[in-house]
């Protein structure tokens, strides 16, 4: 296969005794492009690369652009991420809000899982910025895919009826059509390819609830009326967290809980209910659903002294994590933040409060925990990393969300 | 059909012959239109493919043509046996049953060899190597692709 042949005869003369004998060597050092060519006699398809790196990890993508300008070319591609997905070979990618100063706007990080080069199978854990336009306060976000929805959210005091697409392939952002008003902390989830949005407007706002067709581009909103079953407070109500279970999108209110039901009877309004007040109870801001369960962080140790609580929407009721053997202690419960994995509950956290006076440099801490159902329903968690992940002025993680790459 | 209909001849690129069995064979859409297409009779050429490498493809389709459509036990096992047939591979192996695949176009063991070369190719390096190729960028553009991905190299 591999067959080197010289043939040029350019010799000038030559005091040497044999002027050809190491001419292919030499030209080997001197032009090892020209060599390379020789030795590769046969054409590789884009179509076999794109191939291989579709299985490679999401990761090594900014290492393997380096390669080639074909390399490059396809990890530009969405072709690549198609076919990424129907071979099954996509991958759970975190993003983490975080915001540095209370004068500045959060910056998105994703958790990089950076492979070692020596080592094969391990990773180390960082969060690392990506560039992205500030992105508001308050906003609620929403992730279908690879794409992640920031949803209005403050600037300085000032409401935004802003929308962001955030493209995790290549992280690309654009504005998408505004939404027809103005929110910040409101509660969003995605139904069949619509994005609901509920509440966060000013007060007196009408329009509590606002949906967007993810494929139309298009918003359209309901107004409060006297003849809705709302309350009419629910449209200038901020939320604490939202959660997607169902077919439902619960929400938790400073004071109380909501559920919205899509499956409405036919053409009726669109209805929000109180939700169940056990629920609400205990649901705290750091909380995620994993398997149609609502995972909740549980600093008052309530139920047992487990530091996660799990709430079952077909029980109504609440079960302790169990297991949680090596959960690090020094982790601020009440300003984590959970986010489902992959299957896997991944929680945030600093060890020192975003409020306290000590302004050093702070670690965002970061536990993985994977969850077993044992025999008679009980969950239990193993925790397979804690690791600091980012080490920063006082900061605040504002949320954490998981896409598929 | 008579016995000898049921067998077909591969030959390879360096004239080695292999008797197989049609339904081994077919798996490969390439000598499937070959014997639809053509009027080839029992011997087929495969110019593309080295005997050495051809023996391979072959093992892997004998493997296949026995085991598929029966239950999960079987896929689990032929699972297992597929990850034992990539294992020990070295690059240039692999690299031409990739090709070979490909040429042969046998989607299952285009797939198997993509994902093995995924799992053992994982630095610059080594697809520099395994590719036979090197890199063609101005320090200017890699410049430019690290900025676009500086999440990634600002260690």
């Amino acid at each position: 296969m591999v067959e080197i042949s010289e043939t040029s005869d350019d010799s000038n003369g030559g005091d040497d005794q044999d002027p050809n004998k190491n001419k292919p060597q030499e030209e080997l050092q001197k032009n090892p492009r020209k060599s390379v060519e020789k030795i590769t006699s046969f054409h590789i398809p884009d179509d076999i690369t794109e191939e291989c790196l579709a299985y490679v990890g999401r990761f090594h993508y900014p290492d393997l652009s380096l390669v080639s300008k074909t390399f490059s070319r396809i990890i530009k591609s969405p072709i690549l991420y198609d076919l990424r997905s129907r071979l099954g070979s996509t991958e759970p990618v975190l993003y983490a809000c975080v915001g540095i100063t209370r004068f500045t706007n959060p910056n998105w990080y994703i958790l990089y899982r950076k492979p070692y080069r020596n080592l094969r199978n391990t990773v180390s854990l960082q969060l690392r910025e990506i560039r992205s336009p500030p992105m508001p306060w308050g906003s609620a976000v929403v992730t279908i895919g690879h794409e992640m929805y920031v949803i209005g959210g403050c600037v300085g005091e000032k409401r935004t009826k802003n929308v962001i697409l955030i493209d995790c392939r290549f992280h690309k952002c654009r504005f998408l059509p505004s939404m027809q008003v103005a929110r910040c902390r409101a509660a969003a989830g995605v139904f069949d390819g619509k994005i609901i949005v509920i509440g966060g407007c000013e007060i007196g706002a009408t329009e509590w609830l606002e949906t967007f067709d993810v494929k139309d581009k298009v918003w359209k909103s309901y107004k409060w009326s006297p003849d809705s079953p709302q309350q009419p407070n629910v449209s200038s109500e901020e939320f604490v967290t939202y959660a997607m279970m169902e077919e439902r999108l619960y929400v938790l209110s400073k004071t109380t809980g909501y559920a919205y039901d899509n499956r409405g009877e036919g053409g009726s309004w669109p209805k929000l209910e109180v939700g169940d007040v056990m629920m609400s109870f205990w649901w705290q801001e750091s909380s995620c659903v994993i398997d149609g369960l609502l995972f909740s962080t549980n600093p008052q140790r309530v139920f047992s002294d487990s530091a996660i609580i799990i709430y079952d929407p077909k029980e109504k009721s609440w079960e302790p994590l169990t297991g949680l053997q090596g959960f690090p202690s020094n982790i601020l419960l009440h300003e984590s933040k959970m986010a489902n994995f992959g299957g896997k509950l991944v929680i945030l956290g600093t060890d020192e409060s975003r409020y306290s006076k000590y302004d050093g440099k702070k670690e965002i801490w970061c536990v993985e925990i994977a969850l077993e159902t044992r025999q008679g329903g009980e969950i239990s968690g193993k925790i397979e990393s804690v690791a600091v992940v980012l080490t920063v002025p006082p900061a605040s993680i504002e949320l954490c969300r998981t896409v598929t790459v | 059909m008579s016995k000898s209909e049921k067998k077909i001849v591969l030959k390879s690129l360096d004239n080695e012959a292999f008797e197989v069995e049609k339904a081994v064979a077919l798996q490969s859409q390439t000598i499937w239109v070959m014997c639809e297409d053509k009027c080839v009779g029992n011997e087929i050429p495969l110019e593309n493919v080295t005997g050495q490498i051809l023996a391979k493809v072959i093992d892997y389709c004998k493997k296949h043509a026995v085991v598929d459509g029966d239950g999960d036990e079987s896929s689990e096992e032929l699972k297992n046996w597929d990850t034992e047939f990539t294992k020990n591979m070295d690059q240039s192996t692999l690299f031409n049953m990739i090709l070979a695949a490909n040429y042969l176009n046998i989607k299952s063991l285009l797939n198997l060899t993509c994902q093995a070369v995924a799992d053992k190719t994982k630095t610059i390096d080594e697809f520099h190597t395994f590719l036979n190729i090197e890199n063609n960028f101005t320090p200017e553009e890699e410049a430019q692709i690290c900025q676009e991905n500086l999440w990634a190299f600002d260690d």
